[in-house]
């Protein structure tokens, strides 16, 4: 829940951090709404995303995020497995992170984001592409930045 | 332009996929949401320190109360895992957990308690081991006493209480 709360969140800890303690107060009360059909691991990460989503559509952190937005994505730990990438998807705006992160890390479909974010599936494919076009690009300038030093 | 424009190569494909899912949150964040679903009356606390490593007279005192309350699972079972919160925690008495989710979060305790009844053989004497065995016993012959009545046949869990029930003695 962590990780994915730090990756939505443009890895922000300490919005990541309010994020994970409010899913799991939410979960604690939901918990005998849970139905059992599901994995509560998919449960965890549905709540995580509500709070996450919500958080993000708080206008003063959006103003806050645009302010630092380049600071937390260039403080990626080195000991991250793919800083590069890593940095790519946390630089994204959050509308494209979001769809980017549940479809290609997470492997929710782009029905399974609209309901989830509350957006067109159409949305989520455009968004997804935008995010993608993005992280490329930003992987191929740091390459080229690597060849020409 | 939509996503299929934009598909990864399968070298994007195995860097993405290589990322880590999960990653350790901060010990201080462990002991915030540990407080604050004790605030929420999620949790209470129970008896005092886990042991740490775990002795048998320690394990059979807590496993005794585990075979009466059946406890834990699978959020409390996280936050009293290896490197959590050194604390046990049982549901609020005031909270009435589905009796489908009372299996879950004790299922998690009984086998991480006999867990370290099996740890801590070499250190405790054989009579104390074999009270803890004795306690572990009871405690599956119970749940298999019921199992066998849920819905859907199985032979296996009646071999099992079989045996149980012959390793008990009447």
């Amino acid at each position: 829940m962590y990780q994915m709360a730090l990756r939505l969140l443009g890895g922000h800890e300490r919005d990541a951090e309010e994020v994970v303690q409010e899913a799991w107060l939410r979960a604690a009360e939901g918990l005998r709404g849970f139905e059992w059909r599901s994995r509560l691991r998919t449960w965890l990460i549905g709540i995580t995303v509500n709070c996450a989503r919500e958080l993000t559509r708080d206008p003063t952190r959006r103003r806050a995020e645009r302010l630092d937005g380049r600071v937390c994505a260039a403080s990626v730990p080195p000991e991250v497995p793919d800083p590069d990438l890593e940095r790519a998807i946390l630089a994204l705006s959050p509308e494209a992170r979001f769809v980017l992160i549940l479809h290609d890390l997470e492997g929710y479909s782009h029905a399974e984001i609209a309901a989830r974010l509350g957006i067109e599936e159409g949305t989520s494919r455009s968004r997804l592409s935008r995010g993608r076009a993005r992280v490329r690009a930003a992987l191929d300038a740091g390459e080229q930045e690597e060849e020409e030093a | 332009m939509n996503d299929l424009d934009t598909a990864w190569t399968p070298h994007e494909r195995d860097r993405l996929d290589a990322l880590p899912r999960e990653r350790e949150p901060p010990p201080a964040l462990k002991a915030r949401i540990t407080d604050a679903l004790r605030r929420q009356g999620t949790l209470t606390e129970s008896s005092g320190a886990r042991p740490s490593p775990p002795t048998a007279s320690r394990w059979f005192l807590r496993a005794a109360a585990t075979v009466g309350i059946f406890m834990a699972g699978a959020l409390a079972g996280r936050i009293t895992a290896p490197g959590g919160s050194p604390t046990d925690f049982v549901p609020s008495t005031g909270s009435a957990l589905a009796p489908a989710e009372r299996v879950q979060r004790t299922g998690s305790s009984y086998v991480e308690s006999v867990a370290d009844l099996v740890g801590a053989l070499g250190s405790v004497p054989p009579e104390t081991a074999g009270q803890g065995r004795e306690v572990a016993l009871s405690a599956l012959r119970g749940a298999a006493e019921y199992v066998v009545r849920l819905p859907g046949h199985d032979p296996d869990v009646e071999r099992l209480l079989v045996e149980l029930r012959a390793a008990e003695g009447p």
